[in-house]
């Protein structure tokens, strides 16, 4: 069950990370096609623009740089489950997982803005760390109205790590129960925990929790 | 010189600008723009014969805003592109009117012959 729920999640952010490898592909696609008209015309005598020529190789390589971010959060995403404990900077966890996941709640119209302040070293199971957080954001996006904002902070408090998830408007989580339930059996493994922690406004708010430091896991 | 025009909506800027830049070089009347929620205002001004339109925008769901263009302009032809690819998208997409579903990075030469074979279809 734990390992089903964490490959759902799994699946979801490999299915984003491709999509923005096929945009950025579309992007160099139509950039080296470009330059390739541009010849066409020079060698039937047109006047072309150099500039747009030097632009297009510049654009080019920035996608590549694009596309090497994005590549280098798949891989760090796969390499998440080659040691069932390691030690792992917990800001760069929160950072990949908001930008896979910021695709998928831009669909639906909703920002996600992480702040970087805290560096933390973590001591855990970096998959089940990122599918926990990747979890409660989809809760979060999905339950909120186009134009709202989720605000990612993280902190650590007697030897437990932090992540609160908050919504800037009210929420509708639709079988949020349901749905809480299947991630806490997901994170009890880390001996971690997911609250929904009531705020004014209705503002939707997610902690997940789990110690800072664990040797082995749970089960 | 094709007789016909296009309309691009993609929120990737980069990608919808220079697809339409390769497009009038060819001699295609070829407008882009990164707003999906500006297609249905846009058309109020003017007709377009074709319309590329991304399955998936932020805040925005391609195929719903086919159905509603198609209701309104019933005459323009929407071709749908999709970075996702999936065979439920594709179906959705042809059974609610579209009449090609490409996937990215889409040959602009592909993308020309759909766009022809669309006209063809408008014209008998």
């Amino acid at each position: 069950m734990v390992l089903n729920d964490g490959n759902i999640y799994y699946g979801q952010m490999t299915a984003s990370i491709s999509h923005d490898i096929n945009n950025v592909l579309a992007i160099v696609n139509e950039l080296a096609g470009l330059q390739s008209d541009l010849l066409y015309a020079l060698e039937d005598g047109g006047d072309i623009d150099p500039q747009r020529f030097a632009k297009a190789a510049e654009d080019i390589q920035k996608q590549v740089q694009r596309g090497k971010a994005i590549i280098n959060r798949l891989n760090r995403l796969a390499h998440s489950v080659d040691d069932p404990i390691s030690e792992f900077d917990l800001m760069t966890v929160l950072v990949d997982t908001v930008e896979i996941a910021q695709r998928l709640a831009a669909i639906r119209g909703v920002k996600l803005n992480c702040n970087q302040d805290n560096q933390l070293t973590v001591n855990s199971n970096r998959f089940i760390v990122q599918q926990g957080v990747f979890a409660c954001l989809a809760i979060a996006y999905s339950s909120l109205n186009a134009g709202s904002a989720v605000n990612i902070d993280s902190g650590i408090y007697e030897a437990v790590v932090e992540i609160r998830m908050t919504s800037d408007s009210p929420g509708n989580a639709e079988n949020l129960g349901d749905r809480l339930l299947v991630l806490s059996r997901m994170i009890d493994i880390i001996k971690g925990k997911v609250e929904q922690v009531m705020l004014g406004g209705d503002q939707l708010s997610l902690v997940l929790s789990f110690p800072h430091h664990i040797t082995a896991l749970t089960g | 010189m094709k007789s016909y025009s296009v309309l691009l909506v993609d929120d990737e800027a980069e990608l919808v600008y220079t697809l339409a830049e390769r497009l009038v070089f060819r001699g295609i009347d070829t407008a882009a723009v990164t707003d999906g929620n500006a297609v249905l205002n846009i058309l109020d001004q003017r007709e377009y014969d074709i319309i590329v339109l991304d399955v998936i925008m932020p805040g925005l769901n391609g195929i719903e805003l086919m159905k509603t263009i198609k209701q309104n302009h019933p005459k323009i032809q929407v071709i749908l592109q999709s970075g996702r690819g999936t065979q439920e998208e594709s179906i959705e997409g042809l059974r609610e009117g579209a009449f090609d579903y490409l996937v990215k990075p889409v040959d602009i030469d592909m993308l020309i012959k759909k766009m022809d074979q669309a006209m063809e279809l408008s014209n008998r």
